[in-house]
């Protein structure tokens, strides 16, 4: 991106460049595509672990982004959010699709998921987020691991237990101690 | 509702948060929730958390060639995308019309060349009878039949013997290929021969009129013979005579 097009692009808001893109603004498009094409990529490429998927799965998130830039309410949220939600499910339907379940030993790398930390964009969304990104790196890797598979795989309980090889029961209680636990520091930062 | 009924389903509204709940178990979970807010609002925590959690993946920067192909995708360039195709279109048909008068432009010539072919043919067949009508009105003037080894073909050759030139009336004479031609040979006493004039079957009548070109006199010649020879020609007979007629 040319410095003049960026110093540009950092002048408009998140909302306001959707509200071009709703109205077929292409330059405003790609500078939202500047702005969060490494979060979608990330989120993309985290559940799919293939490139190649991932860039597909990334195009269709700012394909449907164009298509659907009317549909997004500011006040219900922030783009970012909105986009990367749109990004996970994508990217879970084409994991589906491609029926790339990943086997059981490969399936967790702790280190190569959480090893590298967020940009620290200061809003106070992102300081949330941030401490929920904190707040799972301090999670007990076998509760990191459930909510993973969960999560970024797409995986219900059943399918957990059955990949990891893991009693039904033992999926659910990491589960439900991994996400209490998520809670409780998710609380505790909205009361700050 | 109290929060004991709420037990069986509150595990399960940390899988239903993240998507990862049994199918069998997410009508009784939902129908739940229809009733019981305090199961609404602590869905909803789960929920904003599980949302979070695509923001708590690390960023990864796409190869450079996506934004690219994203920008190709938009309709500002599909648009150039269809005016590239118009353009070639519009070559394409520029180049289908030069190609169609080109194609015209040979035929013309063809055309031309063919009937430049057909001038030729008829102006030497005009000579050939101004020449016979002037044999005959010459007294002495000889005809002589002239019988071939072709079935139907017969004919007559009009000479006087002072005059350098005779003519060949051939009735029936068959069409050769293009790559062949009649010719005509004058022969002297000693056997030589000598090439006379080249000649085609009359593609207009029954019969066909051929002059015969000599320097000599015709008296001067024993006989005269026709071959089929390749086109354009040649210096002796490649062939045997289809004709030959004593003089």
């Amino acid at each position: 991106m040319q410095f003049v097009e960026y110093l540009l692009s950092i002048s408009f808001s998140d909302s306001e460049l959707v509200q071009k893109v709703a109205h077929g603004d292409e330059r405003a498009f790609l500078m939202l595509y500047d702005r969060f094409a490494s979060h979608v990529y990330g989120i993309t490429l985290r559940v799919l672990g293939d490139s190649m998927l991932a860039e597909e799965a990334t195009q269709d998130t700012f394909l449907k982004l164009w298509g659907r830039a009317r549909q997004f309410i500011p006040s219900q949220g922030a783009l970012v959010s909105w986009l990367l939600t749109i990004a996970h499910r994508t990217a879970l339907d084409r994991l589906k699709l491609e029926n790339r379940r990943i086997p059981a030993s490969n399936a967790y790398d702790p280190e190569e998921v959480w090893s590298i930390i967020p940009d620290e964009n200061t809003t106070n969304t992102d300081a949330r987020w941030r401490s929920l990104y904190f707040a799972v790196q301090s999670l007990p890797v076998d509760q990191r691991q459930v909510i993973d598979l969960a999560y970024y795989k797409g995986m219900s309980q059943s399918e957990i237990a059955e990949v990891l090889g893991w009693p039904l029961g033992t999926v659910k209680t990491r589960l439900r101690a991994a996400m209490q636990s998520l809670r409780g520091q998710w609380l505790d930062e909205i009361v700050k | 509702m109290s929060r004991e009924n709420c037990l069986p389903y509150q595990e399960n509204l940390i899988a239903y948060s993240l998507g990862a709940l049994d199918a069998e178990e997410i009508a009784a979970l939902e129908s739940h929730l229809k009733t019981c807010t305090d199961c609404q609002t602590e869905l909803l925590d789960y929920q904003q958390i599980a949302a979070g959690l695509v923001l708590a993946v690390p960023r990864r920067l796409p190869p450079s060639s996506l934004r690219q192909k994203l920008a190709g995708r938009l309709p500002s360039a599909q648009k150039r995308t269809s005016s590239l195709f118009a353009l070639s279109f519009k070559q394409f048909a520029a180049g289908a019309v030069l190609a169609v008068l080109l194609g015209l432009n040979i035929f013309s010539a063809l055309q031309i060349q063919n009937l430049n072919k057909q001038q030729k043919a008829l102006a030497e067949r005009l000579s050939a009878e101004q020449k016979t009508i002037a044999i005959l009105s010459q007294p002495g003037t000889q005809i002589l039949s002239v019988n071939t080894d072709l079935t139907d073909t017969r004919g007559s050759i009009l000479f006087h013997k002072d005059m350098a030139t005779a003519v060949l009336i051939l009735w029936n004479l068959p069409e050769l290929e293009a790559s062949q031609t009649y010719q005509i040979w004058l022969i002297d006493s000693n056997g030589e021969k000598i090439s006379s004039g080249l000649f085609l079957s009359s593609t207009e009548s029954d019969y066909t009129t051929a002059s015969v070109q000599s320097a000599f006199p015709i008296g001067q010649f024993a006989a005269v013979g026709i071959t089929v020879e390749p086109s354009g020609g040649s210096q002796q007979p490649t062939s045997s005579p289809i004709v030959v007629v004593e003089l």
